[in-house]
């Protein structure tokens, strides 16, 4: 018990000050999961599970409910927040280990989601621009939300959301007008089940990404209906995903989509309002900004954060300076060659996702459902 | 360095300040040293009026009046100030001879002869030399060491009038004038209550002025009146002369260029926000009152919305965030379009497009920079233009720059229209300072978008909002209803709530008495 | 302060070194309505565009002048290498995004079409929603140079009369560079293009006109619809409903009535019939009747009967010529594997290797359903009541 004190005694500061709604908690966890799912994610599903991508949308419902259990199963079993949980249940070396390797992946999820997205914008919008700026603008405005704090970070959050999620359901609703064949899903339900489980886990491994939860539940200034709030993200998520899988698979076809890079861009691009308003990827993309710079600052303020508990350090503000040139060269190293991001893209992040994100906790679930302290 | 330096003035010696002692000293019994004194204070003022005189009688008592020429009304000293005095002392001591001759002969005139509703008694120099820069009158005698002070305050002002800068169509149309108690009167009438309070304040080390700090009791949150009291406290300035001067000297964020404080000239305007529990300042000598706390979406709020019917009210309320955002962005998005995604312009319009930018020397970002210049100084002319000027120069303006600018192939015809409509959209905002931020902010926008285009932009965006998030105004946050969200309170910003549902006041911090009226279903008009 | 000062500096500096490398003056470019590939008789891949002039709005005339375009060309090893040729010979930047129409010329669809695809698709300039066109019996030059009349240019031109055909006539069916695209990457279907050509009308002036579909298979032409062929494609295949045909009653070879579509609903479906794989093709339309030559009384109930008998005939003709077509150049157009596929998955997983020969042989059952809706503004044939004295 004392020992939890004194942890508390490092976070006393943020505790005092921060208090975030669940509204916001609702904004962070829609952001984490949104944007960068609602890029890669469509296609992903569509390889592995053809016109049938849809259906493991909706079944990620179920699997996505027990993530969603086991996180707040954790959060309610534990007195402090992640990376302190660590400490908690696996003791100080192992804590601190762990801590480390979760610093490191935090940077590269980063340092990924940003080489991702400019390489996109360097695809598909600015070809002409060298790469470095568009880091460098990027993580300019990440540090200045790092440094204006928690609390208008999660206010920024919710305008995100606000401009994000209409948009993103505006696109798909939009879209699915350019010449749709609902044919095009047929035959449903035919599907192998190792397809399906595949795809099941692929979308399931997005959510995921809800782990930042675990340190900013015990910011939350209602824990109480933690539970509701993270099943309206849930639902929220499938919805998105679920009418972005239909959408293009109704446009295109499962065959086509697995040629694309980036289909819900191409969906985009399709777009034509009575020939008036056509090619406006670019508004799109920059709605994209707003989700994807919200979803990257905020695993490199874990990262920040994750930092102050290795180091015993007492603020971790300015972590974000130094922070900001490790991802801005790991990007950069990674955007290099198009064969890197593929790999990362198509391999890595989902072991990562599935290791990091669902397995550990997991392993803290089974050991807090056990070997619980009285 | 040299250049900066080398000019200056020879020091003269100043002279002293008249003895600080003498301010701080109590009046004398005896009057000729007390007149002595304030002699010595007042010189070189040309502006006061001492009358030495006698109070007739046996035996007779010497007295003065003394006042600022211009402040006083001369018909009250006249005939019930002096007149009493030299004469009316006679009629009472003759039916009360005992009285005259045992008693106090300054409470006999102070509670018999004076026939001004206020009066009050002051004891040293400094309440005499405040009180008669009000335009009090005082009244020295003889053998006492307090003086009178009569209640004659009356000077020459602008009359109420409607408020130029804010005019409305329906709705009440007095205006604030210069005068403090013109204006607390302009309140205190409409809120004729008890718990409806108004504490005065001196500020100014040589002004003096009088600030007044209006609020609601019950409704404004006990700690908000009380942090803005010790923030006003605080303060500590040689003068005052409008609200400009408190407005950053009390605020959250004086870096920011976010103003959190709201200017108004109308009286409704101002009890409209007393009665959802935020504060009022009032300063003498200007016709603007600060409210505040204020958030940057209350800036869209017409007084007129809660005039009109509530559908067009809020028609016009959702068009005006739709002129914020043109505002703010229209020139920053034409230049990004123009430079950048070309695939964007629908493709009639393109090749129209391209055919009046034909010959143009200057790139789209400059031409756009030079015409949000013009306009801006076109502006900035226009407001203090002497009336007889005005016509010239928005000829000058109209003609000359927009017409003939485009005549002789400086700027292409699209963008003039871009400015143009950006110009009409920044006046859709009923408040003139936030315009200002949106004026302000425009040039960023146009910066980034002729850098990087529509994700500069965005970049420029996300900072701007992160700034907006960032602030507060008095602990409320800036973009208070929206961000952090409060649903109840964004239906009456978004829209203009109907006035049977609004039972409630927007919630603030620390506010208790949050229910303003009766339950929809309870507040039907329809009576038995 | 003075790190302060350093460090706005640097903000600054680090915003006005990104420059403005990806902004292009607007004058520095130029319109493309239409682009074309074509492979030269070199062997070469060239690669023309068609460029609008950009229009002026203070043109008092309001005219649209002669010459509003020109057509540009450039040619290489690879559709990339060719277009950038064309800025060999053209002061600006060309804009694909604004191109509505992609042409693909004669030799390219008659050699291997595969060198096309990946670039459509990887190319982010070029808009996925453009379409598609095969020229026909004419060089893209010649299509491109060509005049189109009340059309800025003929690109543009081509296009309006492709979407006008198809909602007042009803003969050929616009495709986009996406639904060629799918048509080509979906096992089960095998792509069409409609094809323009340039003829000479009464007045001995080349004008544009459509002619024809081509029919794809292997990424190769193989094969044209004629006129009847491709309307039996647009009965099984249109959304726009609006087609017009005539029919001639079969006991008056002399009474011609005209009839335009108004609701066309059309399925494939594949049965299994005694072990033989069946495509039952059923297309149900609604006509309206818009002209009647001859004299018929439009009240006898037997005449209705006898008008959508013979509608019914008429389009199960036209879908009959276009199968057997495709089936002759065995070009699965029409989608009877895909429809396998969709509605027999398993059936498909059989016979999906083999498909190509079963197609030419796969038996198919057409069935047309035609319903006489309205009959527009008369009831009755104008000559029948004249000679009757007054209506019956």
């Amino acid at each position: 018990m004392v020992k939890t004190r004194l942890i508390f005694y490092y976070l006393g500061v943020i505790y005092n000050l921060y208090r975030i709604s669940n509204f916001q908690i609702f904004c962070f966890m829609i952001i984490l999961v949104g944007p960068v799912a609602f890029l890669e994610q469509p296609g992903r599903v569509i390889s592995i599970a053809a016109q049938n991508a849809w259906l493991t949308s909706l079944a990620a419902l179920f699997s996505g409910a027990l993530i969603i259990l086991m996180f707040s199963f954790i959060i309610k079993k534990s007195e402090n927040p992640f990376p302190y949980l660590l400490e908690e249940h696996f003791g100080i070396i192992i804590g601190k280990f762990l801590s480390l390797i979760y610093l490191l992946v935090f940077l590269f999820i980063t340092s990924y989601t940003l080489a991702l997205f400019v390489n996109f914008i360097t695809n598909n919008v600015l070809p002409d621009t060298p790469i470095s700026i568009l880091i460098g603008g990027l993580l300019f405005v990440g540090y200045i939300i790092i440094k204006s704090g928690l609390e208008s970070f999660a206010r920024l959050c919710e305008i995100i959301v606000y401009i994000g999620l209409p948009f993103s359901f505006l696109i798909i609703f939009l879209g699915s007008f350019q010449t749709p064949d609902i044919a095009r899903l047929l035959p449903i339900g035919y599907i192998s089940v190792k397809d399906f489980s595949l795809a099941l886990v692929s979308n399931t491994s997005v959510l995921g990404r809800l782990f930042p939860l675990l340190t900013f539940a015990y910011f939350a200034n209602n824990t109480a209906k933690l539970n509701s709030v993270l099943f309206k993200v849930l639902l929220t998520y499938i919805t998105l995903m679920t009418a972005t899988v239909l959408a293009i698979i109704v446009v295109f076809g499962a065959n086509t989509v697995d040629i694309l890079a980036f289909p819900i861009f191409s969906l985009v691009r399709l777009i034509d309002i009575s020939e008036f308003i056509n090619n406006v990827d670019i508004v799109f993309i920059g709605i994209w900004v707003l989700g994807i710079v919200g979803a990257l600052t905020i695993f490199w303020f874990l990262a920040c954060f994750v930092s102050q508990y290795i180091f015993n350090l007492k603020e971790f503000d300015f972590l974000a300076a130094p922070f900001s040139l490790i991802i801005a060269t790991t990007s950069l190293l990674m955007s290099q060659n198009i064969i890197i991001l593929n790999i990362i893209t198509k391999h890595l992040v989902i072991y990562i996702y599935v290791l990091l994100f669902i397995l550990i906790p997991f392993f803290i679930f089974l050991k807090s459902l056990f070997y619980s302290r009285v | 360095m040299k250049y900066l330096t080398t000019r200056k003035y020879a020091k003269q010696s100043v002279p002293p300040i008249p003895d600080r002692h003498l301010v701080t000293q109590d009046l004398t019994v005896n009057l000729a040293d007390n007149l002595a004194n304030l002699n010595e204070l007042l010189e070189s003022c040309y502006d006061i009026v001492i009358k030495e005189f006698k109070i007739a009688t046996n035996p007779s008592i010497n007295a003065s009046i003394l006042f600022f020429d211009g402040l006083v009304d001369r018909v009250t000293i006249e005939f019930n100030v002096l007149k009493p005095l030299m004469f009316g002392l006679e009629e009472v001591s003759l039916k009360d001879l005992s009285s005259y001759e045992s008693k106090n002969v300054f409470n006999i005139i102070k509670e018999r002869i004076l026939s001004v509703s206020e009066l009050e008694t002051v004891h040293n120099l400094q309440d005499v030399i405040h009180h008669i820069s009000s335009g009090d009158t005082i009244i020295l005698i003889d053998g006492y060491a307090t003086a009178l002070v009569a209640g004659t305050r009356t000077w020459q002002s602008r009359n109420i009038d409607t408020p130029e800068n804010e005019i409305v169509i329906f709705g009440p149309k007095e205006g604030f004038t210069e005068t403090l108690l013109f204006n607390t009167a302009a309140l205190r009438r409409r809120i004729k209550s008890t718990s409806f309070k108004m504490e005065a304040f001196v500020m100014g080390r040589i002004t003096k002025t009088d600030v007044v700090l209006c609020y609601i009791e019950n409704i404004a949150p006990y700690g908000l009146v009380n942090e803005i009291k010790s923030r006003l406290d605080k303060i500590d300035i040689d003068g005052i002369l409008d609200t400009g001067y408190l407005k950053e000297l009390i605020t959250d964020e004086r870096k920011s260029v976010f103003t959190q404080i709201e200017h108004t000239e109308k009286p409704d305007r101002v009890c409209a926000h007393l009665l959802e529990g935020r504060i009022c300042i009032l300063v003498d000598g200007s016709p603007m009152a600060m409210v505040m706390p204020i958030t940057f979406p209350q800036y869209l709020i017409a007084s007129e919305d809660y005039y009109t019917h509530y559908i067009p009210a809020s028609f016009f309320r959702l068009l005006r965030f739709f002129a914020l955002f043109i505002a703010l962005l229209l020139p920053s998005l034409y230049v990004a379009v123009i430079t950048f995604h070309h695939e964007m312009i629908p493709t009639s319009l393109y090749l129209t497009i391209a055919a009046t930018r034909q010959g143009v020397p200057f790139p789209p970002f400059i031409e756009a920079l030079l015409l949000e210049v013009t306009f801006e100084m076109l502006r900035e002319a226009g407001l203090r233009l002497p009336r007889a000027v005005g016509p010239a120069v928005s000829i000058v303006g109209a003609l000359i720059i927009g017409d003939a600018a485009v005549r002789a192939g400086l700027v292409s015809t699209p963008i003039v229209v871009v400015v143009a409509f950006t110009g009409i959209a920044s006046f859709v905002t009923p408040a003139y300072n936030a315009g200002i931020v949106v004026r302000l902010s425009r040039f960023a926008f146009l910066f980034s978008a002729a850098i990087l285009g529509f994700l500069g932009i965005m970049i420029t965006f996300i900072i701007f909002i992160t700034r907006m998030v960032s602030i507060s105004s008095f602990g409320q946050p800036y973009l208070s209803p929206i961000a952090p969200l409060n649903l109840a309170q964004l239906s009456d910003i978004i829209i203009r709530r109907p006035w049977f549902m609004n039972v409630k006041r927007p919630y603030m911090d620390g506010m208790e008495n949050q229910r303003r009226a009766k339950m929809p279903h309870e507040n039907r008009g329809d009576g038995e | 302060m003075r790190k302060k000062i350093i460090n706005s500096c640097l903000i600054i500096l680090l915003i006005l070194s990104s420059g403005c490398w990806s902004s292009l003056n607007i004058n520095d470019t130029a319109v493309c309505s239409g682009l074309g590939v074509d492979i030269t008789d070199t062997g070469k891949i060239s690669v023309m565009v068609q460029i609008n002039k950009s229009v002026n709005p203070q043109n008092e005339e309001g005219k649209l002048t002669e010459g509003a375009f020109v057509v540009v060309s450039g040619s290489g090893d690879s559709i990339t290498e060719a277009s950038r040729k064309v800025t060999l010979s053209l002061p600006r930047m060309p804009i694909w995004s604004h191109a509505d129409l992609f042409l693909l010329g004669e030799n390219l669809v008659t050699e291997d079409l595969s060198i096309l695809y990946d670039f459509l698709f990887r190319n982010r300039n070029i808009r996925k929603s453009s379409y598609a066109l095969v020229a026909n019996k004419a060089s893209l030059g010649k299509i491109y140079n060509s005049d189109c009349p009340m059309a800025l240019c003929s690109a543009r031109g081509i296009l309006k009369i492709l979407f006008s055909q198809e909602k007042n006539l009803g003969i050929y069916l616009p495709v986009t560079i996406k639904d060629f695209f799918i048509m080509a990457s979906t096992p089960g279907i095998d792509p069409f293009l409609p094809m323009v050509t340039v003829r000479k009308d009464l007045e001995d002036k080349d004008i544009l006109t459509l002619d024809g579909t081509a029919i794809f298979k292997n990424n190769k032409m193989v094969g044209d619809l004629n006129e009847t062929e491709s309307r039996g494609l647009y009965w099984l295949n249109t959304k726009t409903a609006g087609s017009c045909i005539v029919v001639t009653l079969s006991d008056n070879p002399e009474n011609k009535v005209s009839l335009q579509a108004c609701k066309i609903n059309s399925k494939i479906r594949p049965r299994i019939k005694d072990n033989e794989l069946v495509m039952d093709i059923t297309c149900n339309v609604d006509f309206n009747i818009t002209e009647i030559i001859g004299i018929v009384d439009e009240e006898d109930e037997e005449l209705m009967v006898k008008i959508q008998n013979a509608a019914n005939k008429k389009v199960a003709s036209h879908i009959r010529q276009a199968v057997a077509k495709g089936q002759k150049a065995n070009s699965d157009f029409l989608g009877f594997g895909l429809s396998i596929s969709r509605y027999q998955p398993k059936l498909w997983e059989n016979i999906e290797d083999d498909w190509e020969n079963r197609f030419p042989s796969v038996r198919t059952n057409i069935e047309v359903k035609s319903n006489l809706l309205r009959s527009n503004l008369i009831f009755n044939d104008v000559f029948l009541v004249n000679k009757k004295g007054g209506k019956p």
